[in-house]
């Protein structure tokens, strides 16, 4: 377990040395990774599949992008995520996969560290004001979309898209290629929403219901950005030419819904 | 910088005229008659399991390779005037992690492996036709059910096929929907889209797993402009599997979820037993199938946390070892008894 540890440790800060060699090519996206297999004590319940998951979107995204980090959930994870230190890591990427438990009730979301007792929570996060800012935010965790509009307080830095499920995220074989599936489509050109959902429908689909969610300033101009925003490959609909909403302008939730009725 | 403030310019526009197209919502009666297998298979599994002493173990026979897929779903394709379609040029544009990639005008087409599993999706069409919301052409499940098997029948036929004693059923369907608020905050789900999953079944047993299914995604013109499939053939290696009887799998559950995962108490979400395929991407060579229960649980472990886990535990008296299918290896496999 230590070992497992160390090695993602490691890869961490050799990520973030690389980067100094590293020239971004023309549409190369940078690219975070946040894997949380075991917890301290295990103080929450060791999820088997992560390591594959995880692994799986980083070889897939990087067909394109750069890894400027792939790391576990101890050190400085909860607050690389949270406000007011998340420009020191999160807010260097463009694209973030964040793949651990999770919990939810009307007022946030929560992200559990690795460290007992520890989450970062929605309450807590402003994302796509400082730094790069990041742009797109995917979760494979439990409850992630139970109350999507938990994610206002994030998006509201200029967070571009949040991507989830409602209730529960399986931790199964059948999902260990999840984020594989997403960056994959994401890199064809698909529209994010529609990544998303395609990631989860492998034909043994768990978990049953997922989520992807915008912010704008009317109704309309929420729905245009889900049902549009897309990765590359695109003229008009890449993420990056969807101007950031922040505050007054982030008031309305575009959210779509992928359900499995049967 | 002009580039820049012209497509902000054309975004805005499109943003208002799109949702002015969106009259109407689209209402899907139901029919879960056409959809129960997966309901009666849950029940069925609950109290018996696979339901039978013995099966005949068989093998994924391996796809002809994937450039021998591409060639066949883009030939087969090539003068198709529907949302799928490869008319046109089109553009092998890599080959990563044992997937080949090609494209063609507003689609793509994905090949697996060793060219069993596709996938092809035209999301342009469906997002104009999204645009163009207001046919609503599809209205109950049934109708989802029969478009999209016509489909398999008559677009698929030749790569779908179905050997003695075998038959698709309807597995799964999925709904679409944006979600709408009005200005009093009133909630409407609005569907944009269907996808419908079919699964193999042999003499009688379903295959679970991500094996052996088809998914065709339809429009709300009722059009199909996506599918995937992992679709290989069986073959019967003359060997037989005898299954255990339901109170021997019940004890096996109990000890997985015990001794391996380390739950204090489950709760079952779906316990879903059939012959066993994890898929193109997630199989040891030789790919056998056999027999498996795969279990949707949530459980608590004793600090009352709680994890969702879907995982096929195998029910034959003899386990055939596939090293990628971990609950089915020596060194979990000790913890059964």
């Amino acid at each position: 377990m230590s070992n497992a540890r160390s090695i993602l440790v490691i890869l961490s800060v050799v990520s973030i040395l690389s980067f100094a060699a590293y020239v971004p090519g023309v549409g190369a996206y940078e690219v975070g990774i946040y894997g949380g297999k075991y917890f301290q004590y295990t103080w929450q319940p060791t999820i088997l599949s992560e390591y594959d998951r995880c692994d799986k979107f980083w070889h897939a995204i990087d067909d394109y992008d750069h890894i400027y980090f792939y790391t576990d959930l101890s050190g400085g994870a909860k607050s690389w995520i949270e406000d007011t230190n998340d420009q020191s890591m999160t807010e260097k990427v463009d694209i973030v996969w964040i793949s651990t438990h999770g919990i939810a009730n009307t007022n946030y979301f929560k992200l559990a560290m690795y460290y007992q007792y520890t989450w970062a929570s929605t309450w807590d996060m402003r994302l796509g004001d400082e730094q790069l800012g990041t742009s797109i935010w995917g979760n494979y965790a439990c409850h992630s979309m139970d109350y999507p509009d938990n994610w206002f307080t994030p998006l509201k830095g200029g967070l571009r898209i949040v991507t989830g499920v409602e209730d529960h995220a399986y931790d199964a074989p059948g999902t260990k290629n999840i984020g594989e599936r997403w960056a994959d489509l994401m890199n064809l050109g698909y529209t994010i929403a529609w990544s998303w959902q395609y990631a989860f429908t492998n034909g043994y689909s768990v978990p049953e219901k997922v989520v992807i969610v915008t912010c704008g300033a009317t109704q309309s101009d929420a729905d245009f950005r889900v049902t549009h925003m897309r990765y590359r490959n695109s003229t008009f609909y890449k993420f990056t030419n969807f101007p950031r909403k922040r505050d007054g302008d982030c008031v309305k939730m575009g959210e779509l819904r992928y359900t499995q009725l049967y | 910088m002009r580039i820049n403030r012209n497509i902000n310019v054309a975004l805005r526009r499109l943003s208002v005229v799109v949702p002015l197209l969106a009259i109407c919502f689209c209402v899907l009666e139901a029919d879960a008659q056409v959809f129960d297998t997966r309901k009666n298979l849950g029940e069925i599994s609950f109290g018996e399991g696979i339901g039978r002493r013995a099966i005949d173990i068989l093998e994924r026979r391996p796809g002809a390779g994937k450039r021998e897929a591409m060639d066949t779903i883009v030939s087969k394709f090539t003068d198709s005037n529907d949302a799928v379609t490869t008319r046109g040029e089109i553009e092998e544009t890599r080959q990563s992690r044992n997937k080949l990639f090609v494209r063609g005008k507003g689609w793509n087409l994905i090949v697996e492996d060793d060219g069993t599993h596709v996938t092809y999706a035209n999301e342009n069409y469906h997002i104009n036709a999204k645009e163009a919301y207001g046919e609503c052409l599809v209205n109950d499940e049934s109708q989802l059910e029969s478009i999209a098997r016509n489909f398999i029948l008559t677009n698929l036929d030749g790569i779908i096929e179905l050997g003695e004693n075998e038959r698709i059923v309807p597995f799964g369907l999925q709904v679409e929907q944006l979600r709408v608020r009005d200005d009093d905050g009133i909630i409407s789900d609005k569907n944009l889209g269907y996808a419908v999953t079919f699964t193999r079944v042999i003499d009688d047993i379903i295959v679970v797993g991500k094996g052996s299914k088809i998914t065709v995604y339809l429009s709300t013109d009722g059009s199909p402009y996506a599918f995937e499939y992992d679709w290989p053939e069986y073959y019967a290696i003359g060997e037989s599997q005898e299954v255990l009887g339901i109170t021997k799998v019940w004890e096996r559950v109990d000890r997985y979820t015990e001794n391996i995962l380390g739950l204090a108490s489950v709760s079952f979400e779906k316990f879903e037993c059939g012959y066993y395929d994890g898929g193109s991407d997630d199989m040891s060579d030789p790919q056998i199938i056999q027999s498996a229960c795969y279990l949707f649980i949530n459980g608590s472990d004793e600090y009352r946390y709680t994890l969702a886990i879907a995982h096929p535990i195998p029910v034959g008296s003899n386990v055939y070892n596939d090293e990628r299918w971990s609950q089915s290896t020596p060194e979990v496999l000790m913890f059964y008894e």
